[in-house]
């Protein structure tokens, strides 16, 4: 009775596994913003789940978690969704033109390559600086919250061009007055990369948001939330039609973890400050990265692998 | 017609040729091998029990009973397979002397989803029984896409891939022979069913070996059907794919609301 029987996978699991690990990347979805893609998938192969039907079964536990991450947030007034239907627009451009990228480049035979060190200098590029940029704000002492923290201390090159854009719009929930070129042109270059790499990219757009936005911590993870329910909308039903990859009871499985997961993440995440949350994602980025460059550094014990995945 | 005319014209052409003596010596020996064969056959019998297995909501792999005999004076090998299938695969190579990556795709065709064998660790032990009955006699069937030099090392490395699913095994531990009556010797095998051994027909074989020959085989049929809910979400998802697609958005976002409705009421969230 422990175990059950995925009809789309072809294989069975022990349920409390599914629901454990549904709860662990559910905390980190509420906690973070992130829908956790980068890190479930490999974690289901390892269970025995094959990549292409991991990757899309785990879009369609996301939509759930990121339903109930969304409603929790907008209850706390946490979700711009000015801000997030920009992203959103910019991310499904990007997304687009990405597939067309990765296409170019498997049909030149360098798109491995390419993926592998996008992965790794972007894990590490951003798990690296938001790890220094919060420890400095936690040595501080103050510990001030991510609203007074992210205000500018002096007006940067970079301030005075965000300035200078045209379209300046009030961004109310975030606090911010910036081009609505902004979010249009950084969600494209996020869907890029998330086109590229296979992921959702809400590990990307955390960081974009916090430090090229400028919206503070806590709206951050409310509108990426939002914004991943929507595009996971789209790749599950895309991945349904399309591949038959979406497995509905392992789905239904981590989404009941994933969603009571998303729930007590929601709470922790209002309890910490700002930097406390930015270090914590930032170790786990970081984790992952040296994961990957691992796997690419040591010999593999058998030279061929199963093709799709992440 | 004209093919049985063109047969007859034949016939008569080679009697005129080849002396009577020949051909009835011909066909006396054809006559021996065929009653030597059969009778090796019939010494050969295997059943599975059960033979057919269901799958329902709660499966996680089954065991399954082989039973038979073979003649007197030789050994088991008993082999299950699968349908050929289709497996994409990336191959893996070193990048600038340094980077273990994926550096290209290649295709397995025909190439049998289940591999199992079982059978003594002395005839395990066997010079060319993996050529004869295990994972290399099929080698020359499976076609590799794009043709690659290196395909014996690539088989080598798919058969591993498979070793560590648990859908290709050499056993060597579960044959049990059950004593010898009549010239018949009597073989039980408890064989392992993995859950991820998918719905579909599968071949058992059992071959008598006198040393490295062959002297009989016999084989039965397994099947394995998916049932209730598996099969009812089965064919919705290769039936009716958007509507499937659309049900699985629809119960996430439900579950997500009601969760999140949950902790409402239980005064977490706000």
């Amino acid at each position: 009775m422990l175990h059950m029987y995925l009809p789309i996978a072809g294989n069975s699991v022990n349920i409390l596994i599914i629901l454990g690990l549904g709860g662990f990347v559910g905390l980190l979805s509420g906690i973070f913003g992130v829908g956790g893609g980068f890190l479930m998938t490999p974690l289901l192969i390892m269970f025995g789940i094959p990549p292409t039907v991991a990757a899309a079964s785990d879009s369609n536990q996301i939509v759930g978690a990121s339903t109930s991450g969304t409603l929790a947030h907008w209850r706390l007034g946490n979700v711009d969704y000015k801000m997030g239907l920009l992203l959103l627009i910019g991310g499904i451009i990007g997304g687009t033109l990405g597939v067309q990228v990765i296409k170019i480049l498997r049909a030149m035979g360098n798109a491995d390559f390419l993926i592998n060190i996008t992965y790794v200098i972007m894990l590490g590029g951003d798990g690296g600086y938001m790890f220094w940029e919060s420890l400095q704000g936690l040595k501080k002492g103050e510990a001030p919250p991510a609203e007074e923290e992210s205000a500018p201390k002096k007006e940067s090159a970079y301030a005075r061009a965000l300035a200078a854009l045209p379209f300046q719009t009030d961004f109310e929930k975030s606090g911010v007055r910036i081009s609505m070129l902004l979010p249009l042109i950084f969600g494209t270059l996020v869907g890029v990369l998330a086109a590229i790499m296979g992921v959702g990219g809400g590990f990307i757009m955390v960081p974009v948001m916090v430090y090229l936005l400028r919206m503070p911590m806590h709206v951050v993870v409310g509108t990426s939330l939002f914004q991943i329910l929507f595009t996971c909308v789209n790749v599950t039903i895309m991945q349904a039609y399309s591949n038959h990859t979406v497995d509905f009871v392992l789905a239904l499985l981590l989404l009941i973890g994933s969603t009571v997961g998303a729930q007590v993440g929601t709470k922790i995440s209002k309890r910490l400050k700002g930097d406390q949350l930015k270090i914590l994602l930032a170790c786990l980025v970081l984790l992952v990265c040296v994961k990957m460059l691992y796997g690419l550094l040591a010999t593999p014990d058998i030279m061929v692998a199963i093709a799709g995945g992440h | 017609m004209r093919y049985t005319k063109k047969s007859c014209k034949l016939l008569n052409t080679t009697a005129s040729v080849v002396p009577l003596h020949l051909i009835l010596a011909f066909i006396f020996a054809i006559a021996v091998v065929m009653a030597t064969d059969n009778c090796n056959a019939q010494n050969v019998s295997i059943k599975a029990d059960p033979s057919h297995i269901q799958i329902s909501a709660f499966y996680d792999g089954t065991s399954i009973k082989a039973t038979g005999t073979i003649p007197a004076g030789t050994d088991i090998v008993v082999r299950i397979t699968g349908e050929g299938e289709e497996i994409h695969l990336k191959k893996k190579g070193k990048v600038g002397g340094l980077l273990w990556m994926n550096t290209g795709a290649i295709t397995f065709k025909n190439i049998p989803a289940v591999f199992m064998v079982y059978t003594t660790p002395e005839m395990a032990k066997m010079e060319n029984l993996n050529e004869m009955l295990g994972y290399f006699s099929v080698k020359d069937k499976v076609e590799i896409e794009p043709v690659d030099e290196a395909k014996e090392f690539l088989f080598k490395e798919f058969t591993k891939l498979k070793e560590e699913e648990g859908v290709y095994i050499i056993d060597t531990k579960s044959v049990k022979y059950n004593g010898t009556s009549n010239g018949e010797r009597q073989f039980e095998i408890d064989i392992n069913v993995p859950p991820k051994m998918k719905p579909g027909e599968y071949s058992v074989e059992a071959y008598a070996l006198s040393g490295s020959n062959i002297v009989g085989k016999a084989d039965t049929e397994l099947i394995i059907s998916l049932i209730g809910f598996p099969a009812w979400i089965s064919g919705l998802a290769f039936g009716h794919e958007l509507l499937y697609g659309i049900m699985a958005v629809v119960v996430a976002v439900v579950a997500g609301l009601v969760t999140g409705m949950i902790f409402k009421d239980k005064g977490g969230a706000h």
